[in-house]
């Protein structure tokens, strides 16, 4: 048993992608915390699929692939957001217009190249195991640059994804605050695109912290358990990957969503199930349903 | 008339009657629509003052304007004779409750600690003063057995009390607030309208937004009636009347028992 778990890690491109995968599944669990609170987990597609024309120059240009991807995800975040500024164009229709149209463009790119398939196939699903020093460098890099910048502005996106008119009633530039979110997001997706693949990535954003939300109601408590059942998942799948020979991207992702059934069968508060266990155990007689303890002048109501 | 401008200015700011809030032939357009027209108005240091009229007249508007959250297209909005460009520090809004994420994973006293969030240090949590002046503000609005509790499992009557508590934390001298009291319990709203009276007794200006002419009745020492342009403005008595409310809401509104609604005027007890 011992052997079978320390085995995988004789290998350095294990190593490698061992550290890259807890990197991006603690990196997008944070980032993702405040996607799932905010409703924006289209964006998050949409930004995942958009990168690809980036990816795509920078291939064909032999240039840095991470650096093509973040500069292509922040050219179409902004678009996104001036977009839907117009009064006749929501976000929503914004995104749709913009995600496909760069998705599509960045196909057109790779194929008018003559050996692409190779290469997408490793974009749309990632190839966690062709991680290299550098590679996993940038991704220590960018990770924590966006998680400093979201420590630094903490208060301001968490007013913003709490209570958006308050938020502008005390002078934030809310606009400002949502592109910058926007830009965050983009630098979760870019680093985890080699690990899981642009198609996937999604997953690690949204799992995790939809996991986390059914066990707590802190909101940093959310962020930690969504960082962790991230890098768990990543470390599962990889495991997987290894010993069944199934596609790492696919492990992992597969991990992170049985944690989340699990979760939503038996969370402790919020389960389907284990509050009815519990409620059968602690109250044979079916009358309680606790209400909130109200203030005591909520009572007088006459 | 002749001494220099500074102390002219320093005397008016501590008066208790000058205008703290002013705005000047104010209009503003959404686009091609009109939200309010050529409105000018001195609100008074310590005042409450009720905005009434029907729905689209724009006393939203006018609370954001008066708030700097939305500019002005033509006139200006002036806070302590400065004009107003952003919100300002020490202007308190509370939009109408519906603008929050409920399900957010949030409790009481942390939303209460956001209205601090702006003037605390970056590189550390709130501290045990900042935590005390939240609880404190809470005990205020009868909230502080439920600190801990998730924003979500609340009331509306209880939500609206923690947003009170919010904008009393801050400490700002001037309270903006847009329908208060709509969805909300009875308890709730008389300890809202005691606590206008506290307030101002401390010096705060309140102006608010509302639909019932009976609190704007009660609580407020002076009446603002708009539609999309200023119909009428006075004291309550004075401007709560048939005849003016019939004009305000375009026959819209048929029956007020002004007689009852004065029977709890605040204005009687001071």
């Amino acid at each position: 048993m011992i052997d079978q778990l320390a085995e995988p890690w004789h290998y350095a491109f294990m190593q490698h992608a061992l550290l890259a995968i807890v990197l991006v599944g603690i990196t997008s669990g944070i980032i993702g915390t405040f996607v799932v609170l905010r409703g924006v987990g289209f964006m998050g597609d949409a930004l995942a699929h958009a990168i690809f024309p980036g990816l795509a120059i920078s291939f064909i240009t032999g240039g840095n692939i991470m650096v093509g991807a973040i500069i292509a995800a922040i050219i179409v975040s902004l678009l996104i957001g001036a977009i839907s500024q117009h009064q006749r164009v929501n976000n929503d229709t914004a995104i749709g217009v913009l995600f496909v149209g760069a998705f599509a463009l960045g196909i057109a790119l790779m194929t008018s190249q003559a050996s692409f398939q190779r290469d997408l196939t490793s974009f749309l699903f990632g190839s966690i195991l062709g991680v290299t020093q550098s590679d996993l460098l940038t991704i220590a890099l960018v990770s924590a640059a966006l998680l400093s910048v979201l420590y630094y502005f903490r208060r301001e996106i968490t007013t913003i994804s709490f209570d958006r008119t308050f938020a502008a009633a005390t002078g934030l530039h809310v606009w400002r605050y949502d592109q910058l979110f926007l830009v965050l997001l983009a630098l979760t997706i870019v680093t985890g695109l080699q690990i899981v693949g642009n198609v996937l990535i999604l997953a690690m954003l949204i799992t995790p912290a939809a996991t986390a939300r059914l066990l707590t109601d802190r909101l940093w408590m959310m962020a930690s358990l969504s960082a962790l059942i991230g890098a768990i998942a990543g470390i599962i799948g990889l495991y997987v990957s290894w010993y069944q020979g199934i596609a790492s991207g696919s492990a992992v992702v597969l991990a992170a969503t049985a944690i989340f059934f699990l979760a939503y069968l038996f969370a402790p508060e919020n389960g389907i199930i284990t509050p009815r266990v519990r409620h059968a155990l602690h109250h044979p007689n079916p009358e309680h349903d606790a209400p909130i303890d109200a203030t005591s002048s909520e009572h007088s109501v006459g | 008339m002749i001494s220099s401008p500074a102390p002219a200015e320093a005397l008016r700011q501590t008066d208790a009657f000058a205008p703290v809030l002013t705005t000047d032939h104010l209009s503003i357009h959404y686009g091609a629509r009109s939200a309010l027209n050529d409105v000018s108005l001195a609100i008074e240091r310590g005042s409450v003052t009720s905005v009434l009229g029907p729905n689209g007249a724009g006393k939203s508007t006018l609370l954001k304007a008066l708030a700097g959250v939305i500019a002005p297209s033509h006139g200006d909005v002036r806070f302590r004779d400065a004009i107003l460009r952003r919100p300002h520090p020490d202007i308190i809004y509370i939009p109408q409750r519906s603008g929050a994420e409920w399900t957010f994973p949030i409790s009481v006293i942390e939303t209460v600690l956001l209205g601090l969030a702006r003037r605390t240090p970056r590189f550390r949590g709130f501290n045990s003063t900042e935590r005390a002046s939240a609880l404190e503000a809470l005990d205020h609005v009868g909230m502080l057995p439920l600190a801990d509790v998730q924003i979500g499992a609340l009331s509306g009557g209880q939500q609206q009390r923690v947003f009170l508590a919010r904008a009393l934390v801050t400490r700002g001298d001037v309270l903006l607030l847009d329908e208060p009291f709509t969805g909300v319990d009875v308890p709730t709203q008389d300890l809202f309208l005691d606590l206008f009276e506290d307030l101002r007794g401390r010096g705060v200006t309140i102006v608010f937004a509302t639909h019932d002419l009976d609190h704007a009745a009660r609580s407020s020492t002076r009446a603002i009636l708009i539609n999309n342009s200023i119909v009428a403005d006075g004291t309550p008595n004075a401007v709560l009347t048939q005849d003016i409310l019939t004009r305000t809401y375009q026959g819209r509104i048929m029956v007020f028992d002004h007689h009852a609604a004065q029977q709890g005027d605040p204005g009687n007890r001071s």
